[in-house]
């Protein structure tokens, strides 16, 4: 990969990446962290890593990289759960989209990642098997369960409204 | 197995007629029918009789049907493949023929879209500046631009200084050399402003309220050595342009002593002219500062500062153009002299 091309996968593909990170795990600082552990890996790596595939490597990268702050995370005293409280909510959701988000940060980890992938980036099943180094059925199955989860949310709120 | 009589006989007569009669009874049967020939014609009335079913049909059998998708769980991944793309063209067909004649399922189906989720284009990410990598040539040649920079302004900063300095020095000997001219009265007049334009041509520091001696012209003894780019600090120079002191006949005694008088007039306003700086000719920065440092006052400085260190054993001699002809070592014990190169010599 060229120094060019490196400039062009930054043009190109940075705002995505930080889109996925953010909505992935939430936390802005650590997001920013993240795509810029993420670049400096590509850069070292540059010699090895093709002008074509550097849009899966980054975002493999990122991947494993969230995947192993999260294990750490869970090993700490505090949960996630725990450290967002539930917002009273009055009134109507107007706003599908804030549902829909917060359906969204409710979803399991995983899950939420790979319908991330699927929605935002386009990838087919099989690629976010080699990103994620899950198996294709598996990737399928997450999917499957998180789509039943947040339509079955979003028409609980709606009922509720 | 019961013996066949007038009162069971019609289970046994059901039987024959369904062709259930056991085999063993057959003969007792056929006894029992001669033996009553009025059962005989009851039983001939019973063959032809036999019922048909008829051919109804449950006109509401359609609705009675369930499909496939009426099951929760099959519905739920029959929609979400739908979604995804991930039924065959026979599947999908099935599946919206279904939808189309169960409305309510169709809203379902439809709610299953709003889970896809778009990604907000507003949401960038802030620090692309630091993630741009520059060609490793670039990056040299950006920073070799840097440190030159700093080294012109040191150089820059360097000069002032320089020049500064060496304007004082001449000050402070001029001062030094001003000898005290015999005069009539010690008036002191703050006005360092005198006919003599030669006097002024100085930098002079503001000598403020100290009184200052009047210096007649006539006697003025300040030597007319205010050449500015002159940079070298030899006094013997400075000596050998003086004019002698001419003593008038008469000495006046001088009233020296180091009580200061006051003045009885208040200061008036002083006036310090600083003359436009002249230069004898214009040179470009970068000319003046090789004139400064070329490597021969570098050396100079060098061989000086040896000497210094040697107590003057060391020396060297310069010619005319200032190339350094001789270099001398003398000491109690050693002495010797070392010609300096580029000499068209022997």
């Amino acid at each position: 990969m060229t120094i060019t091309e490196y400039n062009l996968a930054v043009d190109n593909y940075s705002d995505r990446l930080y889109r996925f990170v953010l909505k992935s795990i939430k936390d802005v600082h650590m997001a920013e962290d993240i795509v810029q552990d993420s670049f400096e890996k590509l850069w070292k790596n540059r010699e090895n890593v093709d002008g074509t595939k550097v849009k899966s490597y980054l975002f493999t990268t990122a991947y494993h990289t969230m995947i192993d702050r999260i294990r750490k995370e869970k090993r700490s005293a505090f949960t996630e759960d725990l450290s967002l409280p539930e917002e009273g909510r009055e009134g109507n959701y107007s706003d599908l989209s804030e549902i829909l988000t917060e359906a969204v940060n409710k979803l399991p980890e995983i899950q939420r990642m790979v319908v991330l992938l699927r929605d935002y980036e386009g990838y087919n099943y099989q690629e976010i098997g080699e990103l994620t180094n899950l198996s294709e059925s598996q990737v399928k199955v997450y999917i499957y369960r998180a789509r039943l989860f947040l339509k079955k949310y979003i028409g609980s709120i709606e009922a509720v409204a | 197995m019961k013996e066949i009589n007038r009162t069971n006989y019609e289970a046994y007569f059901i039987d024959y007629l369904e062709g259930n009669l056991d085999e063993g009874m057959i003969d007792s049967f056929i006894a029992f029918l001669k033996a009553n020939p009025d059962l005989k014609q009851e039983l001939e009335l019973y063959e032809p009789i036999s019922l048909e079913p008829e051919k109804i049909a449950f006109s509401n059998k359609t609705e009675l049907y369930k499909s496939n998708f009426d099951n929760e769980e099959a519905f739920d991944n029959a929609a979400i493949a739908l979604l995804e793309g991930d039924l065959s063209a026979n599947e999908k067909q099935e599946f919206e023929t279904y939808l189309a004649s169960h409305p309510e399922k169709e809203k379902q189906a439809a709610a299953f879209q709003n889970t896809i989720l778009t990604a907000d284009e507003n949401i960038v990410f802030a620090h692309k500046k630091k993630l741009y990598k520059k060609a490793p040539g670039k990056t040299i040649l950006l920073w070799t631009s840097r440190v030159a920079a700093v080294l012109v302004l040191g150089l820059v900063i360097f000069n002032l200084v320089n020049r500064n300095n060496t304007a004082v020095e001449n000050t402070s000997q001029q001062i030094a050399e001003v000898e005290k001219a015999p005069q009539k009265t010690i008036e002191e007049t703050p006005e360092i402003l005198s006919e003599n334009n030669e006097q002024v041509e100085e930098n002079t520091p503001i000598e403020a309220p100290v009184p200052v001696e009047e210096i007649s012209p006539k006697e003025l003894i300040i030597e007319d050595n205010i050449v500015e780019n002159n940079a070298t600090s030899a006094p013997d120079e400075l000596l050998a342009m003086r004019e002698t002191l001419i003593v008038p006949d008469e000495m006046q005694p001088i009233n020296a002593s180091l009580d200061v008088e006051q003045a009885n007039t208040s200061l008036a306003t002083m006036y310090i002219i600083y003359p436009a700086e002249t230069y004898d000719n214009e040179m470009l920065l970068a000319d003046r500062v090789k004139d400064k440092l070329n490597l021969r006052k570098i050396s100079k400085a060098g061989l000086n500062l040896i000497a210094n260190l040697s107590d003057d054993r060391f020396e060297y001699e310069t010619n005319d153009n200032g190339k350094v002809v001789n270099y001398t070592y003398e000491s109690r014990l050693l002495a010797f002299s070392i010609p300096g190169k580029n000499e068209a010599g022997e």
